[in-house]
């Protein structure tokens, strides 16, 4: 490949004139013909997560760290920097939040380039002025929103219906990817941009835009209930706003840095059926703590990976998607790709299968279902919620906090028997309460209901669950759908509290965000100011004494503050021989928070404040 | 500029592979976002570059009825984004795929050019077959019309209601484009 490479964009377009001169006739179009029949029979797409795969294995993906600018053009990754370069339309999707909706645009591309251990980079190329359109041919990737037509790529689509669309360029061989753009549907939906504004009936931007920058860098929908690869997302501040741990092991799988693989373990094999490989069964991964960690679908010949999964125990079971129909359906094949449409859907889901995963080892489970029409299938989901009479149905995962107590939870389906039937949820720090059977919730619908009540410990592990429903021998799954939310959101994984980045920086994701930056230059870094409630970008506002006071009461410390934030108060009477104790533990009132020791005398004392998590 | 594929033929092929956040249109809301809702077959296919050098499919449909917007009988070009042109593919995410002899019922928008645009990407492309066990004309698109695989001897059948005859989905769009 190298070899010819030299000049290839030249070559092609030589090519594609003389070809051009064949094309009048009708041979040239039976050429083409043929080669639409061939392509499903070469189709290779499967790993955790779902990538698409040529006949050598390799990966639909962009070359970071070496691209070719013979092949991609510097302008669509820069070989001297490393990074895919964008541009943004300058007019972003309203007039009166531009500046948010840019930025939110940033935020996305800086979540996935926030997953450790990747090559993954992006940079700005400048913005781009009105007009902005769809053409993966002409070195430039675009991210734009659709605004005043659904008609975009020069009037070659319509994007009615979605809500947002990647189109990318690439060469067929070896899956290189030459370019991509992103069409934001601005005409049939509405966006916003405020993490914090929970009842906004609008899409989050992040959320569609994280989800597509998974396409542009290669990945299909993922079978993992909670992954922002899913087929589809929520209005509002859904799931899908922030990363799972299936689209951090697609980045590591797809874009490692040196070395990385080889601290990460793989479980891969194949599932047959009557002794042949069958396509698109669902192979999931899940953790010890009922979490699944990754999710796939077979390839045509049964043959599955689950890569770049961190070293430890897991559990692996095999469960089948739904078949294609529009009445009720969690997941479908076409919902993966439509390279998935004919997945087989006929079997019974296999058991847990225990694997133990070394650093680089791979772990081969082959894996044998049985032909049958499972007894139920779980079609819908019934997010969490406080009244048990309030029926919602949707095909969306829930989430649930840390600590939360007595919601109600439940599953869909058309086929829940009336008795017998237990609804469980996966891994630890749960207490899921008795099934409780509805036959009828909404009349006429034919779908049955199985709720019960759910309890989440404060030290439950975070992560995506499942929701399980056993009756006797009879199992089914629906796989990562019940998210146990971090105890804060950390979207861009560096351990602080994306509210607070959110708060002072106008991209939470940016390097002046960082735990260790110190943007305002006051010797205190952000994470520093996070922990005592000082704003981050105020060389002001740090955390010091403001005032000590010494009258008949004791004496009292006032110091700037953030509320609710935790403070110690300590004490000590020799700056040299005594040691520092503990006076109390004060949370903040306001931007001043105030203490009074009431032992304090006459006499000399030292005090400190520290802030503390 | 008509620049062709054939070379293509020579190249070890993928296939393009649909990914996209995909809101469901209703047959109604279809018929009210399309010019032209029309039957017919493909009859032939062929991948072209256009003046900005974006590669495209051109489709020619053959048809035999139109169900909403003014124009006759006979054929028709529609084209979609995507394709393959040397060693180099573009696909959309999402894209509706026309299948060379396959019937379909599809959804269009005019664009400058006068040529139709499936609306919704593969959303406004309803394909027809028959069913052999009933012998009734059937259609689905990626959220309507369930399977068109014919149930298996022996196994569950598949619920009536997944199933849309062509018939009803003609009623539903003659009466969304009153």
């Amino acid at each position: 490949m190298n070899r010819f490479s030299f000049n290839f964009r030249r070559a092609v377009n030589f090519l594609a004139r003389a070809t051009g001169k064949l094309f009048g006739s009708s041979r040239a179009r039976l050429v083409w013909v043929v080669v639409l029949a061939l392509a499903p029979l070469c189709a290779r797409d499967a790993r955790a997560f779902v990538v698409t795969l040529n006949d050598s294995g390799q990966p639909l993906r962009w070359n970071f760290t070496s691209s070719d600018p013979s092949l991609v053009d510097t302008n669509i990754v820069n070989p001297k920097t490393k990074a895919v370069r964008l541009y943004f339309a300058a007019d972003a999707y309203s007039t009166t939040n531009t500046a948010a909706e840019l930025n939110a645009l940033r935020a996305s591309f800086g979540q996935w380039q926030s997953i450790s251990g990747t090559v993954i980079k992006f940079e700005e190329g400048g913005l781009m002025g009105p007009g902005a359109d769809v053409n993966v041919m002409d070195n430039t990737n675009v991210i734009f929103w659709a605004k005043t037509s659904t008609l975009v790529n020069g009037g070659l689509d319509n994007i009615s219906g979605a809500l947002a669309v990647t189109f990318k360029s690439w060469y067929d061989g070896t899956l290189l990817l030459a370019e991509a753009d992103m069409a934001i549907n601005g005409v049939d939906s509405q966006w916003f941009t405020d993490f914090n504004d929970t009842a906004n009936p609008n899409y989050f931007i992040e959320a569609t835009v994280c989800h597509e920058i998974g396409h542009f860098l290669g990945l299909l929908h993922s079978p993992v209930g909670g992954a922002t690869m899913l087929y589809h997302g929520g209005s509002g501040i859904s799931v899908q706003a922030g990363l799972s741990s299936d689209e951090i092991a697609a980045a590591r799988y797809l874009y490692p840095q040196p070395g990385l693989l080889s601290t990460l373990g793989q479980v891969q094999g194949k599932v047959t059926m009557n002794g042949a490989g069958i396509l698109g069964a669902a192979v999931y991964a899940e953790d010890p703590t009922g979490a699944i960690v990754s999710g796939t679908v077979t390839q045509t010949n049964g043959q599955y990976a689950l890569p770049a999964l961190p070293p430890g125990s897991y559990r692996v079971r095999v469960t089948p998607l739904d078949p294609f129909s529009n009445i009720s359906t969690l997941l479908q094949g076409l919902n993966i790709s439509p390279d998935y449409e004919t997945a087989e859907g006929g079997f019974i889901p296999s058991t847990n299968h225990s694997v133990t995963l070394a650093p680089g080892a791979s772990v081969t489970w082959n894996v044998a279902v049985t032909k049958g029409t499972p007894a139920f299938r779980i079609t819908r989901i019934r997010p969490p919620s406080t009244d048990p009479n309030h029926f919602v149905l949707t095909q969306l995962p829930g989430d649930i906090a840390l600590g939360a107590a007595n919601l109600i939870i439940g599953v869909y389906s058309p086929s829940f028997p009336a008795t017998g039937a237990t609804l469980t949820v996966s891994g630890d720090g749960l207490t899921v309460g008795p099934t409780v059977f509805n036959g009828n919730p909404f009349p006429g619908s034919g779908y049955t209901l199985l709720s019960a009540s759910i309890s989440v410990a404060s030290n439950a592990t975070p992560g995506l669950r499942s929701l399980v429903v056993t009756q006797g021998t009879n199992i089914a799954y629906a796989n990562g759908f019940l998210k146990i939310r971090t105890a804060f959101p950390d979207y861009n994984f560096d351990g602080l509290d994306d509210r607070f980045q959110r708060q002072y920086f106008s991209v939470f994701t940016s390097a002046a965000a960082a735990p260790g930056a110190d943007p305002d230059g006051d010797g205190f870094n952000n994470a520093q100011e996070f922990l005592a409630g000082s704003d981050p970008t105020d060389p002001k506002s740090v955390l010091k004494l403001e005032s000590v006071t010494l009258n008949s009461s004791g004496s009292t410390i006032a110091w700037l503050s953030g509320t609710g934030k935790r403070y110690q108060v300590m004490s000590r009477d020799d700056i040299a021989k005594s040691p520092w104790r503990t006076n109390a533990i004060v949370t903040g009132t306001g931007a001043l928070t105030q203490y009074t020791d009431a032992s304090a005398t006459n006499n000399f004392r030292l005090y400190r404040v520290q802030a503390i998590p | 500029m008509r620049t062709a594929c054939a070379l293509a033929a020579l190249m070890l092929m993928t296939v393009a592979a649909a990914a996209v956040d995909m809101i469901p249109i209703s047959i109604k809301q279809l018929t009210e976002r399309a010019d032209l809702v029309v039957r017919g077959t493909v009859s032939e296919k062929s991948c072209q570059r256009d003046p900005a050098g974006r590669v495209y499919t051109r489709v020619k449909l053959d048809v035999t009825e139109v169900l909403k917007g003014a124009r006759a009988t006979g054929p028709f070009t529609v084209v979609h984004g995507g394709g393959v042109l040397g060693v180099q593919r573009s696909e959309v995410s999402g894209q509706v795929d026309y299948q060379l002899g396959e019937e379909v019922i599809a959804f269009l928008v005019l664009n400058q050019r006068g040529e139709g645009v499936t609306v919704g990407l593969s959303q406004g492309k309803f394909h027809v077959w028959t069913d052999p066990a009933s012998g009734a004309q059937l259609a689905r698109n990626p959220f309507h019309g369930g399977a068109v695989t014919a149930a298996a001897p022996g196994s569950a059948a598949q619920p009536a209601a997944a199933r849309l005859r062509v018939d009803d989905l003609k009623r539903q769009v003659t009466e969304a484009g009153r």
